[in-house]
Protein backbone atom coordinates (compact mmCIF):
# COMPACT_ATOMS: atom_id res chain seq x y z
CA UNK A 1 0.00 0.00 0.00
CA UNK A 2 1.08 3.29 -1.13
CA UNK A 3 1.94 6.23 2.03
CA UNK A 4 1.88 9.55 0.27
CA UNK A 5 4.61 10.86 2.96
CA UNK A 6 6.94 8.69 0.98
CA UNK A 7 5.51 10.10 -2.24
CA UNK A 8 9.05 11.51 -3.51
CA UNK A 9 10.98 8.39 -2.52
CA UNK A 10 8.14 6.24 -4.63
CA UNK A 11 9.17 8.42 -7.75
CA UNK A 12 12.54 8.72 -7.28
CA UNK A 13 14.49 6.91 -9.88
CA UNK A 14 16.58 4.03 -8.44
CA UNK A 15 14.96 4.26 -5.09
CA UNK A 16 10.94 3.59 -5.90
CA UNK A 17 8.58 1.74 -4.25
CA UNK A 18 10.77 -1.19 -4.22
CA UNK A 19 13.65 0.94 -1.72
CA UNK A 20 11.25 2.06 0.47
CA UNK A 21 9.39 -1.21 1.20
CA UNK A 22 13.48 -1.84 2.07
CA UNK A 23 13.43 0.72 4.60
CA UNK A 24 9.75 -0.18 6.27
CA UNK A 25 11.18 -3.63 6.67
CA UNK A 26 14.63 -2.52 8.65
CA UNK A 27 15.32 -2.79 12.00
CA UNK A 28 17.82 0.01 13.01
CA UNK A 29 19.77 0.90 16.30
CA UNK A 30 20.85 4.71 17.18
CA UNK A 31 23.20 4.23 20.06
CA UNK A 32 23.85 7.88 21.02
CA UNK A 33 21.01 10.58 21.18
CA UNK A 34 23.13 13.50 21.22
CA UNK A 35 24.54 15.44 18.28
CA UNK A 36 24.85 13.12 16.07
CA UNK A 37 22.07 10.72 17.30
CA UNK A 38 19.44 14.04 16.53
CA UNK A 39 19.92 14.18 13.20
CA UNK A 40 20.24 10.18 12.59
CA UNK A 41 16.94 9.92 14.38
CA UNK A 42 15.18 12.52 12.50
CA UNK A 43 15.96 11.47 9.00
CA UNK A 44 16.12 8.19 9.76
CA UNK A 45 12.46 8.28 11.14
CA UNK A 46 11.50 10.62 8.17
CA UNK A 47 12.30 8.20 5.67
CA UNK A 48 10.26 5.54 7.13
CA UNK A 49 12.93 2.91 8.55
CA UNK A 50 10.06 0.74 9.72
CA UNK A 51 11.70 -0.22 13.09
CA UNK A 52 14.07 2.19 15.25
CA UNK A 53 15.86 1.66 18.73
CA UNK A 54 17.89 4.55 20.17
CA UNK A 55 19.66 3.98 23.80
CA UNK A 56 20.79 6.78 25.48
CA UNK A 57 21.15 7.34 29.53
CA UNK A 58 22.18 10.94 29.02
CA UNK A 59 19.67 13.92 30.37
CA UNK A 60 19.07 16.73 28.34
CA UNK A 61 21.21 20.34 29.04
CA UNK A 62 20.87 23.69 28.18
CA UNK A 63 24.27 23.70 26.65
CA UNK A 64 23.46 20.35 24.10
CA UNK A 65 20.75 22.76 22.51
CA UNK A 66 23.30 24.60 20.46
CA UNK A 67 23.71 21.15 18.14
CA UNK A 68 21.39 18.44 19.60
CA UNK A 69 17.90 20.28 17.60
CA UNK A 70 15.64 17.68 18.45
CA UNK A 71 15.28 19.43 21.73
CA UNK A 72 13.49 22.42 23.12
CA UNK A 73 14.56 23.94 26.10
CA UNK A 74 11.55 23.19 27.94
CA UNK A 75 12.98 19.28 27.36
CA UNK A 76 15.82 20.45 30.16
CA UNK A 77 16.47 17.67 32.35
CA UNK A 78 14.50 15.18 30.67
CA UNK A 79 16.09 11.76 29.65
CA UNK A 80 17.58 12.43 25.62
CA UNK A 81 16.51 8.86 24.58
CA UNK A 82 12.36 9.50 25.88
CA UNK A 83 12.29 12.67 24.49
CA UNK A 84 13.82 11.71 21.23
CA UNK A 85 11.17 8.75 21.13
CA UNK A 86 8.16 11.17 22.05
CA UNK A 87 8.78 13.22 19.18
CA UNK A 88 9.63 10.74 16.39
CA UNK A 89 6.35 9.19 17.35
CA UNK A 90 4.63 12.64 16.71
CA UNK A 91 6.92 13.27 13.40
CA UNK A 92 6.34 9.83 11.89
CA UNK A 93 3.39 8.16 13.23
CA UNK A 94 4.05 4.95 10.84
CA UNK A 95 6.87 3.85 12.12
CA UNK A 96 8.06 1.30 15.50
CA UNK A 97 10.39 3.42 17.49
CA UNK A 98 11.45 1.48 21.05
CA UNK A 99 13.99 3.46 23.56
CA UNK A 100 16.16 2.61 26.54
CA UNK A 101 17.13 5.08 29.40
CA UNK A 102 20.52 3.55 29.55
CA UNK A 103 23.83 3.11 29.08
CA UNK A 104 25.23 0.56 26.66
CA UNK A 105 27.43 -1.89 28.42
CA UNK A 106 29.05 -4.91 28.05
CA UNK A 107 26.85 -7.27 29.95
CA UNK A 108 23.59 -5.63 28.22
CA UNK A 109 25.30 -5.08 24.31
CA UNK A 110 24.35 -8.33 22.74
CA UNK A 111 20.79 -8.54 23.97
CA UNK A 112 20.05 -4.48 23.04
CA UNK A 113 22.01 -4.82 19.55
CA UNK A 114 21.14 -8.92 18.59
CA UNK A 115 17.49 -7.65 16.83
CA UNK A 116 18.69 -4.85 14.77
CA UNK A 117 20.06 -5.03 10.78
CA UNK A 118 22.17 -2.11 11.42
CA UNK A 119 23.48 -0.28 14.25
CA UNK A 120 24.45 3.49 14.10
CA UNK A 121 27.79 4.93 16.65
CA UNK A 122 26.54 8.50 17.55
CA UNK A 123 28.34 8.03 20.82
CA UNK A 124 30.60 10.54 22.25
CA UNK A 125 33.26 8.64 24.33
CA UNK A 126 35.91 5.98 23.47
CA UNK A 127 34.68 2.95 26.01
CA UNK A 128 31.46 2.98 24.05
CA UNK A 129 33.12 3.38 20.93
CA UNK A 130 35.39 0.28 21.69
CA UNK A 131 32.58 -1.59 22.78
CA UNK A 132 30.12 -0.94 19.86
CA UNK A 133 33.56 -2.51 17.67
CA UNK A 134 34.10 -5.76 19.15
CA UNK A 135 29.82 -6.18 19.77
CA UNK A 136 29.29 -5.58 16.36
CA UNK A 137 32.25 -7.53 15.04
CA UNK A 138 31.36 -10.65 16.77
CA UNK A 139 27.70 -10.20 16.21
CA UNK A 140 28.10 -9.65 12.07
CA UNK A 141 26.24 -6.65 12.26
CA UNK A 142 27.41 -3.14 10.12
CA UNK A 143 28.04 -0.38 11.94
CA UNK A 144 27.83 3.12 10.59
CA UNK A 145 30.76 5.20 12.64
CA UNK A 146 30.63 9.13 13.04
CA UNK A 147 32.78 11.06 15.23
CA UNK A 148 33.46 14.76 15.59
CA UNK A 149 36.33 16.96 16.68
CA UNK A 150 35.63 20.77 17.03
CA UNK A 151 35.14 21.52 13.18
CA UNK A 152 36.11 17.85 12.00
CA UNK A 153 34.11 14.92 11.52
CA UNK A 154 35.54 10.68 10.43
CA UNK A 155 32.51 8.45 8.84
CA UNK A 156 32.93 4.99 7.85
CA UNK A 157 31.03 1.76 7.57
CA UNK A 158 32.38 -0.95 9.35
CA UNK A 159 32.01 -4.90 9.17
CA UNK A 160 30.54 -4.50 5.56
CA UNK A 161 31.88 -7.14 3.03
CA UNK A 162 33.39 -5.44 0.01
CA UNK A 163 33.55 -7.23 -3.50
CA UNK A 164 36.57 -8.79 -1.90
CA UNK A 165 34.80 -10.65 1.00
CA UNK A 166 36.90 -8.47 3.25
CA UNK A 167 35.39 -6.23 6.28
CA UNK A 168 36.96 -3.78 8.22
CA UNK A 169 36.40 -2.35 12.18
CA UNK A 170 37.49 0.99 14.01
CA UNK A 171 40.37 -1.55 15.10
CA UNK A 172 42.29 -1.45 11.80
CA UNK A 173 41.92 2.67 12.50
CA UNK A 174 42.97 2.98 15.43
CA UNK A 175 43.97 -0.42 17.30
CA UNK A 176 43.71 0.75 20.88
CA UNK A 177 42.07 3.67 22.49
CA UNK A 178 44.18 7.16 22.82
CA UNK A 179 44.84 8.83 26.49
CA UNK A 180 42.01 10.94 27.36
CA UNK A 181 43.78 14.16 27.02
CA UNK A 182 44.96 13.47 23.21
CA UNK A 183 40.77 13.31 22.59
CA UNK A 184 39.18 15.82 24.56
CA UNK A 185 35.56 15.31 23.41
CA UNK A 186 33.27 18.46 22.76
CA UNK A 187 33.00 19.30 26.71
CA UNK A 188 36.50 19.80 26.54
CA UNK A 189 37.20 20.92 23.35
CA UNK A 190 33.74 22.45 21.59
CA UNK A 191 31.95 21.79 18.82
CA UNK A 192 30.57 24.29 15.64
CA UNK A 193 26.50 23.53 16.05
CA UNK A 194 26.46 22.37 12.84
CA UNK A 195 29.48 19.75 12.67
CA UNK A 196 27.18 17.07 13.86
CA UNK A 197 24.66 17.79 11.87
CA UNK A 198 26.52 17.31 8.81
CA UNK A 199 28.43 13.76 10.20
CA UNK A 200 24.71 12.83 11.28
CA UNK A 201 23.32 13.38 8.00
CA UNK A 202 26.05 11.65 6.42
CA UNK A 203 25.80 8.23 8.44
CA UNK A 204 21.91 8.31 8.23
CA UNK A 205 22.87 8.72 4.33
CA UNK A 206 25.19 5.57 4.74
CA UNK A 207 22.43 3.74 6.83
CA UNK A 208 19.73 4.35 3.85
CA UNK A 209 22.29 3.50 1.08
CA UNK A 210 23.07 0.21 3.40
CA UNK A 211 19.27 -0.58 3.76
CA UNK A 212 18.60 -0.28 0.24
CA UNK A 213 21.50 -0.84 -1.45
CA UNK A 214 22.17 1.45 -3.33
CA UNK A 215 25.36 3.34 -4.25
CA UNK A 216 28.08 2.88 -3.17
CA UNK A 217 28.74 2.73 0.53
CA UNK A 218 31.96 3.91 2.18
CA UNK A 219 32.71 0.20 2.94
CA UNK A 220 36.60 -0.32 4.37
CA UNK A 221 36.83 3.24 3.90
CA UNK A 222 37.44 6.37 6.35
CA UNK A 223 36.05 9.69 5.08
CA UNK A 224 36.98 13.02 6.80
CA UNK A 225 35.23 16.29 6.36
CA UNK A 226 36.49 19.79 7.49
CA UNK A 227 33.86 22.63 8.13
CA UNK A 228 36.38 25.38 7.90
CA UNK A 229 38.39 24.56 4.58
CA UNK A 230 35.27 22.16 2.95
CA UNK A 231 38.08 19.74 2.37
CA UNK A 232 37.22 16.06 2.26
CA UNK A 233 39.28 13.15 2.07
CA UNK A 234 38.68 9.35 1.71
CA UNK A 235 41.77 7.35 2.93
CA UNK A 236 41.40 3.29 2.15
CA UNK A 237 41.58 1.07 5.35
CA UNK A 238 43.62 -1.51 5.15
CA UNK A 239 42.77 -5.19 4.94
CA UNK A 240 45.48 -6.76 7.54
CA UNK A 241 43.65 -7.51 10.52
CA UNK A 242 44.95 -5.78 13.29
CA UNK A 243 46.50 -7.55 16.71
CA UNK A 244 44.43 -9.39 18.55
CA UNK A 245 45.47 -10.38 21.69
CA UNK A 246 44.19 -7.70 24.29
CA UNK A 247 40.56 -7.54 23.47
CA UNK A 248 37.64 -9.72 23.21
CA UNK A 249 37.68 -12.35 20.68
CA UNK A 250 34.29 -13.80 21.87
CA UNK A 251 31.05 -12.79 22.70
CA UNK A 252 31.17 -14.33 26.41
CA UNK A 253 34.80 -12.92 26.62
CA UNK A 254 32.75 -9.31 25.84
CA UNK A 255 30.13 -9.66 28.32
CA UNK A 256 33.05 -9.53 31.26
CA UNK A 257 35.39 -7.03 29.86
CA UNK A 258 35.50 -3.72 31.16
CA UNK A 259 35.66 -1.10 28.42
CA UNK A 260 36.04 2.15 30.98
CA UNK A 261 39.30 0.80 32.81
CA UNK A 262 40.36 -0.84 29.29
CA UNK A 263 39.80 3.00 27.70
CA UNK A 264 41.09 4.61 31.11
CA UNK A 265 44.11 2.60 31.53
CA UNK A 266 45.55 3.35 28.34
CA UNK A 267 47.46 6.25 30.20
CA UNK A 268 49.54 5.75 32.95
CA UNK A 269 52.50 6.65 32.54
CA UNK A 270 53.11 10.54 33.01
CA UNK A 271 51.54 12.41 29.59
CA UNK A 272 52.84 15.67 28.46
CA UNK A 273 50.93 18.52 27.32
CA UNK A 274 51.28 21.59 25.00
CA UNK A 275 50.96 25.08 27.07
CA UNK A 276 47.96 25.42 23.82
CA UNK A 277 46.12 22.09 25.07
CA UNK A 278 46.30 23.19 28.53
CA UNK A 279 44.58 26.81 27.21
CA UNK A 280 41.69 24.40 25.35
CA UNK A 281 40.94 22.32 28.61
CA UNK A 282 41.92 23.97 31.83
CA UNK A 283 38.10 25.18 32.87
CA UNK A 284 37.40 21.38 32.62
CA UNK A 285 35.58 20.63 36.01
CA UNK A 286 37.64 16.98 36.53
CA UNK A 287 40.75 19.01 35.90
CA UNK A 288 42.83 20.33 39.19
CA UNK A 289 45.72 22.29 37.89
CA UNK A 290 48.69 22.55 40.66
CA UNK A 291 51.41 25.08 40.15
CA UNK A 292 54.56 23.59 41.24
CA UNK A 293 56.72 26.80 41.19
CA UNK A 294 57.22 28.88 44.43
CA UNK A 295 54.82 31.52 45.47
CA UNK A 296 56.73 34.25 44.34
CA UNK A 297 57.29 33.15 40.59
CA UNK A 298 55.86 35.06 38.15
CA UNK A 299 53.31 34.96 35.86
CA UNK A 300 50.68 34.04 37.80
CA UNK A 301 48.59 31.54 36.53
CA UNK A 302 44.68 33.14 35.21
CA UNK A 303 43.02 30.27 36.24
CA UNK A 304 41.77 28.46 39.06
CA UNK A 305 44.68 25.91 40.32
CA UNK A 306 46.62 24.79 43.55
CA UNK A 307 49.84 26.49 44.53
CA UNK A 308 52.22 23.55 46.03
CA UNK A 309 56.22 24.40 45.73
CA UNK A 310 57.72 21.25 45.17
CA UNK A 311 59.64 20.99 48.70
CA UNK A 312 55.96 20.90 50.27
CA UNK A 313 54.08 18.48 47.66
CA UNK A 314 55.05 15.61 50.34
CA UNK A 315 52.74 17.07 52.81
CA UNK A 316 49.85 18.09 50.31
CA UNK A 317 49.47 15.26 48.57
CA UNK A 318 45.78 14.56 49.64
CA UNK A 319 44.53 18.17 48.47
CA UNK A 320 45.35 16.59 45.10
CA UNK A 321 42.00 14.45 44.45
CA UNK A 322 40.65 15.07 40.88
CA UNK A 323 40.27 12.92 38.24
CA UNK A 324 43.06 14.58 35.92
CA UNK A 325 45.65 16.48 37.03
CA UNK A 326 48.07 18.63 35.26
CA UNK A 327 51.34 20.08 37.05
CA UNK A 328 53.39 22.81 35.92
CA UNK A 329 56.40 25.12 36.68
CA UNK A 330 58.28 27.64 34.66
CA UNK A 331 59.88 25.17 32.54
CA UNK A 332 58.58 22.20 32.59
CA UNK A 333 61.92 20.40 34.86
CA UNK A 334 59.55 20.79 37.92
CA UNK A 335 56.32 19.48 37.03
CA UNK A 336 58.04 16.40 35.42
CA UNK A 337 59.61 15.32 38.92
CA UNK A 338 55.86 16.82 40.38
CA UNK A 339 54.37 14.32 38.32
CA UNK A 340 57.10 11.48 38.95
CA UNK A 341 56.44 11.86 42.54
CA UNK A 342 52.81 12.32 42.61
CA UNK A 343 52.65 8.85 40.32
CA UNK A 344 54.15 6.63 42.85
CA UNK A 345 52.38 8.51 45.66
CA UNK A 346 49.13 8.13 44.37
CA UNK A 347 49.30 4.70 41.66
CA UNK A 348 47.31 5.04 38.54
CA UNK A 349 43.53 5.97 40.00
CA UNK A 350 44.07 9.79 38.33
CA UNK A 351 45.57 10.40 35.01
CA UNK A 352 48.33 12.60 35.49
CA UNK A 353 50.12 14.84 33.63
CA UNK A 354 53.09 18.10 33.13
CA UNK A 355 53.13 21.11 30.86
CA UNK A 356 55.70 21.05 28.19
CA UNK A 357 58.12 24.33 28.43
CA UNK A 358 55.77 25.25 31.62
CA UNK A 359 54.98 28.79 32.21
CA UNK A 360 58.02 29.66 29.42
CA UNK A 361 55.44 28.16 26.94
CA UNK A 362 52.48 29.11 28.18
CA UNK A 363 52.98 33.51 28.76
CA UNK A 364 52.90 33.92 24.82
CA UNK A 365 49.41 32.86 24.91
CA UNK A 366 48.55 34.90 28.05
CA UNK A 367 47.27 38.47 27.83
CA UNK A 368 49.33 41.31 29.57
CA UNK B 1 62.60 12.23 -0.32
CA UNK B 2 60.46 15.56 0.15
CA UNK B 3 57.02 14.75 1.20
CA UNK B 4 53.88 16.88 2.02
CA UNK B 5 52.56 16.23 5.57
CA UNK B 6 48.73 16.71 6.16
CA UNK B 7 47.54 17.30 9.84
CA UNK B 8 43.91 17.05 11.66
CA UNK B 9 41.96 17.02 14.55
CA UNK B 10 44.22 17.98 17.56
CA UNK B 11 47.34 17.55 16.00
CA UNK B 12 47.03 21.21 14.09
CA UNK B 13 47.68 22.52 18.12
CA UNK B 14 50.84 21.02 17.58
CA UNK B 15 52.24 20.78 14.10
CA UNK B 16 51.24 22.88 11.13
CA UNK B 17 47.67 21.88 9.13
CA UNK B 18 50.13 21.54 6.31
CA UNK B 19 54.11 21.06 5.48
CA UNK B 20 56.70 19.76 3.42
CA UNK B 21 59.70 17.63 5.57
CA UNK B 22 62.76 15.62 3.75
CA UNK B 23 62.25 12.06 5.24
CA UNK B 24 62.88 8.12 4.02
CA UNK B 25 60.09 6.97 5.41
CA UNK B 26 57.26 7.41 7.82
CA UNK B 27 59.55 5.54 10.86
CA UNK B 28 61.83 8.31 10.16
CA UNK B 29 59.05 11.24 9.99
CA UNK B 30 57.32 10.39 12.98
CA UNK B 31 61.34 10.30 14.62
CA UNK B 32 61.74 13.73 13.36
CA UNK B 33 58.19 15.41 14.29
CA UNK B 34 58.62 13.25 17.97
CA UNK B 35 62.10 14.80 18.64
CA UNK B 36 60.45 18.49 17.75
CA UNK B 37 57.28 17.78 19.59
CA UNK B 38 57.62 15.85 22.68
CA UNK B 39 54.11 15.59 23.43
CA UNK B 40 53.38 13.28 20.12
CA UNK B 41 55.47 10.23 21.83
CA UNK B 42 53.24 7.40 22.19
CA UNK B 43 50.42 9.26 20.78
CA UNK B 44 47.62 7.06 18.86
CA UNK B 45 47.89 8.23 15.51
CA UNK B 46 46.43 7.20 12.15
CA UNK B 47 49.02 7.38 9.22
CA UNK B 48 47.96 7.21 5.59
CA UNK B 49 50.60 7.72 2.56
CA UNK B 50 48.41 8.83 -0.25
CA UNK B 51 45.07 8.24 0.78
CA UNK B 52 45.45 4.24 2.50
CA UNK B 53 45.56 3.91 5.81
CA UNK B 54 48.78 1.58 6.73
CA UNK B 55 49.78 -0.10 9.71
CA UNK B 56 53.31 -0.71 9.35
CA UNK B 57 56.14 1.54 8.28
CA UNK B 58 56.48 2.15 4.55
CA UNK B 59 59.34 4.01 2.52
CA UNK B 60 58.37 7.54 0.91
CA UNK B 61 58.93 8.71 -2.83
CA UNK B 62 59.59 12.20 -3.60
CA UNK B 63 55.56 14.04 -3.62
CA UNK B 64 54.32 11.55 -1.38
CA UNK B 65 51.21 12.93 0.51
CA UNK B 66 51.38 11.44 4.24
CA UNK B 67 48.33 12.34 6.82
CA UNK B 68 48.60 12.33 10.24
CA UNK B 69 44.86 11.99 12.12
CA UNK B 70 43.85 11.38 16.01
CA UNK B 71 41.24 9.90 16.72
CA UNK B 72 38.20 11.62 17.32
CA UNK B 73 35.53 10.77 20.25
CA UNK B 74 32.70 13.60 20.24
CA UNK B 75 29.19 12.84 19.18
Amino acid sequence: MRNERYARHYVLQGFGEAGQQKLQAARLLVVGAGGLGCPVLQYLAAAGVGHIGIIDDDRIDLCNLHRQVLYDTADIGQAKAEVAARKLRLQNPDIEITYWVKQLKSANAVELLQSYDVILDCTDNFAARYLLCDACRLLDKPLVFGAIYQYEGQIAVFNVADDQGVKTSYRHLFPGPPSPLEAPDCNVAGVLGVLPGMIGILQATEAIKLLTGIGVILVNKLMTVNMLDHSTFTFDIPQVAPESSSYPQTLEALEDFDYIHYCASADVQIQVITATELITQWHATDLLLVDVRELYELPRLPVHHLSIPLTALPAQLEQINSARVIFICQSGKRSLTAAQYFHEQAGNNQQIFHVDGGMMALKNYLND
Amino acid sequence: MRVQVKTFGALTDILEKEFYITVVDTEELLAVLSSQHTTLNHRRLLIAVNNTIINKPVVLQENDVVALMPPYSGG
